[in-house]
């Protein structure tokens, strides 16, 4: 190496050590190490497993995760009930929880229908991030012990300003599972008009 | 499936909950010294909210971004401290000169008035009113003079402590959020961090919108007198500035001071006509304007419950109480719909 390549070499690796340290990502390699095994780092390999995460990078994950609330729920505590105003975005690190519909819309009586039950890596309440003053349709209740990681709305409004593109993507995910919704709905929908359309061509039928 | 068991451990936590809130407040309501700096830094941290959401987008990092508004933050509480210094005492000199004159002028007032009522129903006034008032100033310019290094001691106390605290809030604010809703029962968490939420989004857009509005109406002033070559123009601005932050009597209160100076001032180059016209523009500028567009989207509430929430306001907490009136009736307003909802709802509940 010539004595002008070794003075270009240097200034170089002057220049590389100018520039600013960037601790988060320091502290995120420290803790993606599959060594380490902090909560932190559990949680982003929880949230690697969902589905709706698929396109997010492990940084992505590690930025969204510091937003997430961890919470613990006793068996058959209420997680929301139906009517209530909604404003958090739940993910099931473990447990299972209930998801319950009352009879009626428009009976008073407290009798629920149980419409689904959820487990872990499933995720609900999703609408409530979307929707401005959004109300609860189905009251979760938790059927053992569970742990939830929950996203609130004000939350999700700061990941935005602060980490827009995680921000985006999150909403996006979101999108992504309501649209899958309203389409099984549609699916469903044009099945049931399909069969009424069928009941009624056999009713008249009978009637001739 | 009914809902019937009611999970017991929520209310030991909503006690306990309870209990630390009413504990903070407790602490906080006693110790002036901290509360005051502490609530000026709080409310300061809500106010900069757009300014840091503007800041985040051009990637500043949130302790760059902490340090640089706390040292704004104490730039802008030592300068006006420093600098006042001298511009009071000019200010002290000048009223020198003015409440001689105006003393005068108001037993000439009183005299000629004494005179006519005395001419009119033969009656002679025995009370003089002037003479109380010229105690009542004396006192008041006595009792300032005496409490002005009280004052700015603790306002220099205030410029340290205050960027300080601010600093932390910005730095640590979502850390201790976070932390503090690990103490809220499950039940009624959603609703609680909703709450505060709306509480703080409406109190710091308030009064971000508010000091917005007051320097507008202030430039206006201060700009139309200084053309107009009104005495006193720079601190006619600022005390229009100032009572601007309250709600209906504000300028009027902000207008007075105008009007008694050109009283006093028989200068033939004061324009009495001017200035009147000068403060309704401002005014109309504001009600028509930057009131509709800045503050009441912020705070929908009925003119009456405006008012009614100031005079509570001054009754408990002065001033301050005034200013901050408004966005605790919005709150409370929120709140009182929020238990409605829960108490008359048709949930499962009821």
């Amino acid at each position: 190496m010539t004595t002008e390549e070794s003075i270009k070499s240097n200034k170089d690796d002057e220049k590389f050590n100018d520039d600013r340290i960037n601790i988060p990502v320091i502290k995120y390699f420290w803790q993606a190490s599959p060594l380490a095994g902090s909560k932190s780092t559990s949680i982003n390999k929880f949230l690697r497993k969902i589905s709706c995460f698929d396109h997010f990078s492990d940084f992505e994950l590690y930025t969204f995760s510091k937003f997430l609330h961890l919470r613990n729920y006793a068996p058959q505590e209420i997680v929301f009930k139906e009517g209530d105003g909604g404003f958090g975005f739940y993910l099931i690190l473990d447990g299972t929880i209930d998801i319950f519909t009352k009879h009626s819309s428009i009976s008073a009586d407290d009798e629920l229908n149980l419409i689904t039950q959820l487990s872990k890596f499933d995720y609900f309440g999703e609408l409530s991030l979307l929707e401005q003053q959004n109300r609860r349709n189905a009251t979760a209740i938790t059927a053992k012990n569970a742990t939830l990681l929950t996203i609130y709305k004000p939350d999700l409004e700061e990941l935005i300003e602060r980490s827009p593109v995680v921000g985006a993507k999150l909403l996006q995910g979101l999108s992504t599972i309501v649209s899958k919704r309203l389409n099984a709905i549609a699916l469903e929908l044009k099945l049931s008009k399909e069969k009424i359309k069928k009941l009624e061509e056999n009713a008249n039928k009978e009637e001739v | 499936m009914q809902i019937k068991k009611k999970y017991k451990g929520n209310t030991y936590r909503l006690i306990f909950f309870a209990s630390i809130v009413l504990l903070i407040f407790g602490v906080f309501f006693n110790l002036s010294r901290i509360m005051i700096p502490f609530g000026i830094a709080y409310i300061l941290s809500l106010m900069i909210q757009p300014l840091r959401r503007s800041l985040y987008s051009v990637s500043l990092r949130k302790k760059t971004l902490s340090v640089l508004m706390a040292m704004v933050v104490g730039f802008m509480f030592f300068y006006p401290v420093v600098q006042g210094i001298k511009t009071i005492s000019d200010e002290a000199h000048k009223i020198e000169y003015y409440l001689p004159k105006l003393e005068r002028y108001l037993r000439e007032k009183y005299s000629s008035f004494e005179k006519e009522v005395y001419d009119r129903f033969n009656y002679e006034i025995t009370t003089n009113p002037v003479d109380k008032l010229v105690e009542f100033g004396q006192m008041s310019t006595k009792s300032v003079f005496i409490y002005l290094p009280a004052i700015v001691t603790s306002l220099l106390e205030w410029g340290f402590i205050i960027p300080l605290f601010l600093f932390f809030i910005l730095r640590d604010g979502r850390k201790v959020r976070f932390r503090f809703l690990k103490l809220v029962p499950n039940n009624i968490v959603e609703r609680t961090y909703y709450l505060f939420h709306q509480f703080n989004t409406k109190f710091g857009d308030y009064i971000f919108a508010k000091f917005i509005e007051a320097a507008i109406v202030g430039t206006v002033i201060t700009t139309g007198l200084l053309i107009i070559g009104y005495p006193f123009a720079f601190l006619l601005g600022v005390v229009a500035a100032i009572t601007n932050i309250l709600p209906y009597i504000g300028p009027i209160v902000g207008f007075l001071p105008a009007v008694i100076i050109g009283l006093v001032d028989q200068n033939p180059n004061t324009t009495m006509g001017a200035m009147v016209l000068l403060y309704v523009i401002a005014n109309v500028i504001d009600l028509a304007l930057v009131f509709p567009i800045l503050v009441s989207k912020i705070v929908n509430l009925h003119p009456m419950v405006v008012v009614l929430s100031v005079i509570l306001g001054s009754q408990f907490a002065g001033i301050v109480g005034m200013i901050i009136s408004i966005p605790m009736a919005a709150f409370f307003k929120l709140l009182f719909i929020e238990l409605y909802r829960e108490l008359y709802s048709d949930s499962y509940s009821s």
